[in-house]
């Protein structure tokens, strides 16, 4: 899988790229400013492009534009990570906007998890999504009230929290200590609770989720 | 008023007193009944005409002239008393009213006499009296066999001719000096401008009535009306009291004219702008023609409202310039008519009333700029802690944070470099280091926020307090409708008041429900924060919640506490918000 690395702080960039070339994945560009990164992804042509949402000049939110000029230059081919020293649910929620496969949005302390930031990478470089705990928790915390989230159990709400942020299947079994097939009962039986149409393609589930999640109606 | 003045009152029993035994008198003589209370009234009426000028308008002289001669009237009437002394003695001082009068009439409406023709003319006319009054006492021979008036017994001068020309002197001169009178009050009358005769015409009635007691008793010859004529006696008698009354009444309607100073200063009061002045001046004192002209420091000279420079010289007859300083600087000159001037105590009551004004607008203007520069560097000094508290927030970010990132990461390197023959105590130690860099960002990571959070300046204030009631660890209901996102320092203002308010109810509430309620409306952004706690919140001094009144202040809001023990609380908070 091929990388672009974006992050204005040299001595970090170079940590992560010696993190992901570890982890076996080729860093194929770096930049240090928005301008830079938009140009390699656009020389390179990467799976995955990871940002850090603040960068020179302004060092406020360019990481955002960034995304949304690759995106509208390159569709889905190119799929972004961003990372952030804060992860606030507001940018999650404009991010996903247009659609949440090939969007990742993570607090920069997880890089210091190897394993996670690579199955992150893996699953945005594959057209899915890796959206912070942090985020999630904050959208089922807005979204409990008067909804259907109140009749989900513990372990359904674990589930629906690992489900949208972008986990496979395989991934929310390991990280709950479960088997793959209570992970299919269980999501099966939150999509009814939750009325919404169950569907076995990963990545269309976790857009029905984080919509469901951002949703204001009642439902 | 204090006590030491109170001594006219005296004047009431004494007058009484007198009237008294003048009664006694003229019963004795027999004197018709009409005639007799025609005189006791004349008295009392003149000196309750002094005593009312006493009364509102004590420092005018006036009031003991007028008094004296109402005690004076009295007098010629023991001419014939049986107790020599005392006809001796009214004989000899009788009449002086008319001369007491004439004083208060030059003296009017002032209480001094300030020409030199009216001194002149007063000098003539006490002259006259005294010349009278001694060659009475001393000169004069009564026939003994009329019974009438009395022998002269101090000097031993058996010819009357000095005393008969002593007296034909005062018959001739009284009425001329009278005359004399009358001419120096109407040329004033005439001279005088609309203002000038409305405060002169009291004056004018009285002199014309005194001069007309005195021809009438000169032609007549003063025995002849008393004796033939009761009616004709009663005539002058109360021509006196017109007189007096005249001239109280017009005193009182100079007061008027004082009054109308206060009403100035009440009008000046109210709005104050010196540019008002010269209108509210004439209207107070009565003077349509009067000009104020300021001062103009660039010009070196007053100025008229056309900014043009005025000439002191080129106002004319019958003009009058006041001039208004303060502490010996020029503040305006005042372009009247002259006659304002006759009573030098109003002009000076305007000039004060101005001279107060002007101080007044100087210091309001002076209190308003300091106050602008408070209220400015007030708002300049919480502009400038958010801009500190943006870089120290932003600082953290791109050095500390980023520095323990980095410093994370390149221990996780480090141990993936050692591999798999390393000593496990090692990888263990290196695992536990990135752990609590972990934790050290967590915590640098809420104080950068709760020093600034990126999230308000980077997204605004609807996301930063989305994302303050996200991490608030409280049960929620947030209301939001900002349209438009305010000006930064209203927006820090009030997300730091959010944040309080739900620190607040967080630590001390016990609150099982929270609302947070931040609408614009009318330029105005209400922010409403309750809960069901147990109230009794205060802001006391050094508390976070007075912090935010003190910033709430200084950008121009409003903030309000009711939190009464037991029954939650409500945090409100309004803020001048442009983008309505």
């Amino acid at each position: 899988m091929r990388i672009v690395v974006a992050d204005d702080h040299p001595l970090f960039r170079a940590g992560l790229v010696e993190l992901l070339t570890i982890a076996g994945l080729e860093v194929v560009g770096q930049a240090s400013t928005a301008d830079e990164a938009v140009e390699s992804v656009r020389t390179t042509l990467p799976d995955v492009v990871i940002l850090d949402i603040r960068m020179p000049p302004t060092n406020t939110l360019e990481g955002l534009d960034v995304a949304r000029s690759i995106r509208s230059e390159h569709g889905s081919d190119v799929g972004i990570l961003l990372l952030s020293q804060y992860v606030e649910t507001s940018h999650a929620v404009n991010l996903l906007a247009e659609g949440a496969s090939g969007i990742g949005y993570l607090l920069k302390d997880r890089v210091l998890d190897p394993a996670e930031l690579t199955d992150a990478v893996h699953r945005v470089g594959n057209g899915g999504s890796a959206i912070d705990p942090l985020v999630i928790e904050n959208l089922l915390k807005r979204r409990r009230q008067r909804s259907h989230l109140e009749a989900l159990t513990p372990r359904e709400r674990d589930v629906l929290a690992a489900m949208a942020e972008g986990k496979s299947n395989q991934s929310i079994a390991s990280a709950l200590s479960i088997s793959e097939k209570t992970v299919e009962t269980v999501t099966s039986r939150i999509f009814t609770k939750l009325l919404l149409e169950p569907d076995p393609d990963e990545h269309r589930r976790v857009r029905a989720v984080l919509t469901y999640l951002q949703g204001t109606d009642n439902g | 008023m204090t006590e030491t003045n109170r001594w006219p009152w005296l004047f009431v029993p004494s007058v009484l007193l007198v009237a008294f035994l003048t009664y006694q008198e003229k019963t004795r003589l027999e004197l018709a009944p009409v005639a007799t209370w025609s005189i006791l009234t004349t008295g009392i009426l003149i000196v309750t005409a002094g005593l009312f000028i006493w009364r509102r308008r004590p420092n005018n002289r006036c009031w003991w002239m007028i008094s004296a001669a109402g005690f004076a009237w009295f007098v010629g009437d023991f001419e014939h008393s049986i107790r020599e002394p005392i006809s001796v003695f009214a004989f000899s001082f009788g009449r002086w009213q008319g001369a007491l009068l004439a004083w208060a009439l030059l003296a009017y409406p002032g209480g001094r006499i300030e020409t030199r023709r009216g001194r002149a003319v007063m000098v003539s006319l006490v002259f006259l009296f005294s010349m009278r009054s001694l060659s009475r006492l001393f000169l004069h021979m009564p026939p003994d066999v009329a019974g009438y008036g009395t022998t002269n017994r101090f000097l031993p001068i058996t010819d009357d001719r000095w005393w008969r020309l002593v007296e034909n002197i005062f018959g001739w001169g009284y009425p001329l000096m009278m005359l004399a009178v009358l001419v120096i009050v109407s040329d004033q009358w005439l001279r005088a401008s609309r203002p000038g005769r409305r405060m002169l015409s009291p004056a004018l009635v009285a002199v014309a009535s005194l001069t007309a007691i005195v021809l009438a008793e000169t032609l007549a010859g003063w025995n002849a009306v008393v004796g033939s004529n009761v009616r004709v006696f009663q005539v002058v008698s109360y021509a006196y009291v017109v007189v007096a009354w005249s001239l109280a009444v017009g005193l009182i309607r100079l007061r008027q004219t004082r009054s109308a100073v206060v009403d100035l200063v009440a009008e000046l009061a109210g709005d104050g702008t010196p540019v008002q002045l010269g209108p509210a001046l004439a209207r107070a004192l009565g003077d349509p023609t009067l000009q104020l002209l300021p001062w103009s420091e660039a010009a070196m000279a007053y100025v008229d409202n056309l900014g043009s420079k005025a000439d002191l010289d080129s106002f004319g007859p019958g003009r009058a310039v006041t001039r208004i300083e303060r502490q010996d600087q020029p503040v305006a000159i005042i372009v009247h008519d002259i006659a304002l001037l006759e009573d030098p105590g109003l002009v000076n009551a305007v000039v004060a009333a101005v001279r107060l004004t002007i101080d007044n607008a100087d210091l309001q203007a002076e209190i308003e700029r300091q106050l602008a520069e408070v209220e400015a560097s007030r708002a300049r000094i919480v502009e400038a802690g958010d801009a500190e508290r943006r870089k120290i927030e932003r600082d953290l970010h791109d050095g500390a944070q980023q520095r323990l990132v980095t410093t994370a990461l390149a221990l996780r390197l480090a141990a993936a470099r050692l591999g798999e023959n390393v000593d496990p105590s090692t990888r263990t130690v290196l695992a536990q280091a990135v752990k609590e860099l972990g934790e050290a960002l967590d915590e640098l990571r809420d104080l950068a926020r709760g020093i600034h959070p990126a999230i308000l300046s980077e997204s605004g204030l609807v996301a930063a307090l989305e994302s303050l009631v996200d991490r608030s660890g409280l049960p929620v209901d947030l209301e939001i409708h900002i349209p438009e996102e305010p000006p930064t320092s209203i927006a820090a203002t009030a997300y730091f008041a959010v944040s309080e308010a739900l620190t607040n109810t967080l630590k001390h509430a016990t609150a099982s429900r929270v609302k947070v309620r931040a609408v614009v409306a009318d330029g105005l952004l209400d922010i409403i924060v309750t809960d069901d706690g147990r109230g009794g919140a205060t802001a006391t001094t050094g508390s976070g919640l007075s912090g935010i009144a003190d910033r709430a202040a200084a950008v121009g809001g409003v903030f309000h506490l009711h939190s009464p023990h037991g029954d939650g609380t409500r945090f409100e908070l309004k803020l001048p918000c442009a983008s309505s």
